[in-house]
């Protein structure tokens, strides 16, 4: 097992590396599905170039990354320039080592779960327990996924610094997975620090940890040091709290228009200006405001209800990228045992292949042929929207029919009459 | 106070030989006796080798009396009461803003530096404006322009260019934040301007020269500039009368050719659809100049009626003759119709390029950022002296441009950043302004490279078709200290004949500049780029000190 994960690390390590090094990756670096202006690697170098010329970056609005990222950055464009590739690579490798570890906490706790629940489930269920096998190879796969789903390589190869924000990410669900309090507050302030949207992976950490006062007291007061300490730092590094506002201002009133594949900018673009602030609220609202009913139905299962808080950020988050799309997929095979509940597979697979094939095709007509609009493109990535949320309402429903079936049978019945389980 | 330049379309600043003998000649005839407001107006036509033919008309109102002596000396806010000459509605907009000084100019049209050489005054494609807002609206309303349009997104205070061009203190005129400095490329120019600057003449249109200003040959021209110019100066070497100076010129740059014959001849009537039939009874001076240089004996052309006077100026190829007519002593006679002839056919030749040329285009394709899009500055010093010169960019927000990977391909030279302001979306827009030494007969090029923002469905200019404008660059040269030209004429005069004189002296020279169009870039939103130039006249300021201890003079001209 051991020698498989060092095959596909390496082999997942050499998938970037080659198209770091290739002519393509000229042509997929400034995509701009992968480099938003928050992530682009091009508007790092142009902040660090401004920041050393002693220009404040912040003041303009071309940098919107936080201060921490540039300092960073900096460090890295000027003393390690040449190794910038293999650093990149090893934040990859390192991200998907946290998600793995993840999923094995995950799935050992799921065969608990199993074990405990074992007596309440239905006498059919035997046929749907898991199997630790099974899980093994999920846990396997999940690394798989990570290393060669092209959005993540792509994400990678281009240097954008979704790569950082990934890193963080499977840090702070492991340490959740892990039920470490101290460092799952300090590592999702980071990540919150870093892309803003994560802070709302707080509430499946305190349903994680939340049967003691203890960790629930310490995971907030960790939290708020961190940021506090952020906070302070960032001012330092920048000179004053100008970051503020070119960084999660940036985020939140989203001036930047730029096409992505994101749901923002086009109607941004054509919305009348006085209606402006309302449906920035109503986009922004929509990230978190499933965060609740979700938690109500998913106490059980913290993880599964960090996945999909994931997937419904990487899609209403102002300016995504597939860096982010690709992270939230790559951890869908610890899910395995629900792929049986899945209805839509085939329709996801579908609209995710031909949005991605698509997408660029569409983009093309417009930007460069300009036989093509605003709209060709637009309509590509609301297709490819759409599939997301498909895909994880279509995980969550398969979560739901399993419990089902594991508590009542796989017999479906009404007042003796057969049934389908339907989400309404 | 500040110093408001306002500047539209594109040409206006420059002020060459020709314009400074005028200047020149003027003063000695109009300024001796004790007046405290005077008016001249002058025309100069000078025949182009590209056949063209360019006529360039200015309107001076000098105007001086206690209370503006003591305004400009000690720097205080204008307050000015009992208008005689000076327009009022444009003294009370001086007053009310606490304008010191003010270039305002509106263009149609490109100037071709390669083919027509240094106007007498330049000034950008487009309007041009330094101001804060109300100011802008107030003149948006006396020139019926749209000058409202400039906002804090296309207004900036460069560093080092634009220095004030009347007398000031050296602290004020190194505060660069008294200027404001603006250009809406996309301005138009038409008779709604021209009513309105019309009627700030004394005369209005009624006599004198301003007559021959008939808006259909005007708007048929190859090229029209309107500008306004206030700035304080001083009338003697101590400066102890210091005035109030306004300038209205007009250029034009028109081609009369009859194909049929292919003979370059033109009258009054011809340019202008009218003969002059009278002077302005107001004027001290009333004079047409035509630029006969290297025709001095009239075989390349004869004029009817011959002309009484000729002046000629500086050396080599500095060197201009002019026929001096005054109209005062011609329209006695009857209308007067001012005749040039030519023998022969006009022959197309080599013209010779100014010293330092500047070009400017957009590379790449497509609309969006990358490698692929870039702003390319060729500048081309073909004199035998190394320049150093500044180089200013104002563009709009939705332009992103990326400094790192913008360079220079500088063969033996250096540049310095003297300001960089980087733009906000939708609030500032980008101030770019750099020192850049040329070596002797060398070209450099620049390159900037730009994203393009996607804008937002009301912040499309009107007429979608046409793309965006985006202002023209300017390069600014300091003079360096040669020997002034016409020394003998100057010494008697003012100030005003230095600051002439260091324009002409670049004119002679140093530099030039040229407009660059950026005919390439077919794609639709991209902009149309004009290069400009400019030239900033620094040494004046060294030798106005010895001149007038106390003041210091800046000059400073500009080309589109």
């Amino acid at each position: 097992m051991i020698r498989n994960y060092i095959i596909i690390y390496f082999l997942g390590a050499m998938a970037r590396f080659f198209l770091m090094n290739s002519s393509l990756i000229s042509a997929v670096k400034n995509r701009v599905e992968v480099s938003t202006p928050l992530n682009s690697w091009l508007r790092v170098k142009e902040g660090v170039f401004l920041h050393g010329q002693g220009i404040p970056v912040y003041n303009g609005g071309v940098y919107h990354g936080t201060p921490l990222e540039l300092a960073i950055s900096e460090l890295l464009i000027r003393s390690w320039s040449n190794y910038l590739h293999i650093i990149f690579i090893a934040l990859d490798l390192i991200t998907t080592t946290f998600l793995v570890l993840a999923a094995s906490t995950y799935t050992i706790k799921l065969l608990t779960v199993q074990k405990q629940e074992r007596k309440l489930y239905s006498t059919d269920a035997d046929a749907i327990l898991l199997k630790e096998a099974d899980l093994r190879r999920g846990v396997f796969l999940v690394a798989a996924a990570f290393l060669f789903s092209p959005y993540s390589i792509v994400s990678c190869a281009a240097l954008t610094t979704t790569t950082f924000t990934n890193l963080l990410l499977a840090a702070t669900i492991y340490a959740m997975l892990k039920g470490y309090a101290f460092w799952f507050g300090a590592s999702l302030a980071l990540v919150t620090y870093q892309s803003f949207y994560p802070i709302c992976l707080l509430v499946p950490g305190i349903l994680e940890m939340g049967h003691s006062k203890k960790s629930v007291v310490k995971i907030f007061t960790s939290f708020l040091v961190t940021v506090y300490l952020l906070f302070f730092v960032s001012s330092e590094i920048s000179g004053g709290w100008q970051f503020l506002t070119a960084t999660y201002g940036f985020i939140l009133s989203a001036p930047d228009l730029t096409p992505n594949i994101g749901l923002f900018w086009y109607f941004f673009t054509e919305m009348f200006e006085h209606f402006r602030l309302f449906f920035l609220a109503t986009f922004q609202i929509n990230a978190f405001v499933y965060v609740l009913p979700l938690a109500t139905k998913l106490r059980k299962d913290p993880m599964l209800l960090s996945l999909a808080l994931l997937a419904l950020t990487a899609v209403f988050r102002s300016y995504p990228s597939l860096g982010d799309v690709g992270f939230y997929m790559s951890l869908l095979p610890v899910w395995k045992h629900l792929y049986l509940y899945l209805k839509q597979t085939f329709l996801v697979g579908c609209m995710l292949v031909s949005t991605s094939v698509l997408g660029p095709i569409m983009y093309n007509l417009w930007i460069f042929n300009g036989s093509a609009n605003a709209n060709f493109y637009f309509a590509v990535t609301l297709a490819f929207n759409t599939a997301q949320i498909f895909l994880v309402t279509d995980l969550l429903f398969a979560h739901v029919k399993r419990q089902y079936h594991l508590f009542n049978g796989s017999k479906l019945e009404v007042d003796g009459q057969p049934a389908t389980l339907a989400l309404e | 106070m500040n110093v408001i330049g306002i500047r539209m379309r594109p040409e206006t600043l420059f002020y060459f030989n020709i314009i400074f003998v005028v200047n020149c000649f003027q003063l000695i005839i109009g300024s001796v006796e004790d007046y405290n407001n005077a008016f001249s107006e002058e025309l100069l036509i000078r025949p182009l080798p590209s056949g063209h033919v360019y006529s360039h008309f200015e309107f001076t109102t000098l105007w001086t009396n206690k209370r503006i002596k003591e305004s400009i000396l000690n720097y205080k806010d204008f307050d000015f009461v009992h208008y005689d000459l000076f327009p009022r509605a444009f003294g009370e907009i001086v007053e009310r803003y606490h304008v010191r000084e003010l270039h305002l100019s509106l263009t149609q049209g490109l100037w071709r530096y390669h083919k027509w050489g240094y106007p007498v005054v330049e000034a950008p494609p487009g309007a041009q404006l330094w101001t804060w807002k109300d100011l802008v609206n107030a003149l948006s309303g006396l020139f019926c322009a749209s000058l409202n349009f400039i906002d804090s997104t296309n207004t900036v205070s460069p560093e080092l260019s634009f220095r004030p061009l009347g007398i000031t203190n050296p602290s004020y005129s190194q505060n660069s934040s008294l200027m404001r400095y603006t250009a809406l490329p996309r301005e138009n120019v038409c008779t709604e301007n021209l009513t309105p600057w019309k009627k700030l003449l004394p005369c209005d249109t009624k006599s004198g020269l301003s007559t021959l200003l008939h808006p259909t040959p005007l708007y048929s021209a190859y090229y029209h500039s309107l500008s306004l110019h206030m700035r304080p100066i001083c009338e003697d070497k101590d400066c102890r009368t210091p005035v109030l100076e306004l300038v209205q010129s007009l250029s034009l740059v028109q081609k009369l050719f009859n194909e049929m014959d292919g003979r370059q001849d033109w009258t009054l009537r011809s340019l202008f659809s009218a003969p002059l039939i009278s002077v302005c009874p107001l004027s001290k001076i009333s004079k047409i100049y035509v630029d006969i240089t290297e025709n001095e004996n009239l075989e390349i052309f004869k004029l009817d009626p011959l002309p009484p006077n000729v002046e000629t100026q500086g050396e080599g190829t500095a060197k201009r003759s002019l026929a001096i007519y005054d109209n005062l002593m011609l329209v006695k006679d009857g209308p007067f119709n001012l005749q040039a002839r030519y023998p022969n056919k006009h022959i197309y030749g080599i013209i010779p390029v100014p010293s330092l040329q500047v070009s400017r285009f957009i590379t790449g394709h497509g609309l969006e950022r990358g490698s692929i899009r870039s702003i390319t500055v060729k500048l081309v010093n073909s004199c035998p002296n190394q320049l150093t010169v500044t180089y200013l960019e104002v563009l709009p927000w939705y332009l992103r441009l990326f400094f790192h990977t913008s360079h220079f391909l500088l063969p033996e030279s250096s540049m310095y950043v003297s300001k960089l302001v980087t733009a906000r979306d939708r609030e500032r827009g980008w101030l770019y302004e750099v020192v850049v030494t040329l070596p002797p007969h060398s070209t450099t090029e620049m390159q900037l490279e730009f994203g393009r923002a996607l804008l937002k469905w009301l912040e499309y200019p009107p007429d979608a078709n046409h793309g965006f404008y985006i202002p023209s660059a300017l390069t600014m040269k300091k003079l360096e200290s040669k020997s002034f030209l016409g020394m003998k004429i100057i010494d008697k005069l003012k100030s005003k004949f230095l600051k002439k004189k260091s324009k002409e002296e670049e004119s002679k020279e140093e530099l030039s500049q040229k407009p660059s169009e950026d005919p390439k870039d077919k794609d639709k939103d991209e902009d149309r780029g004009g290069g400009e130039e400019n030239k900033k006249g620094i040494t004046l300021r060294k030798r106005v000190k010895e001149v007038h201890s106390i003041k210091d003079l800046a000059i400073y001209s500009l080309a589109v």
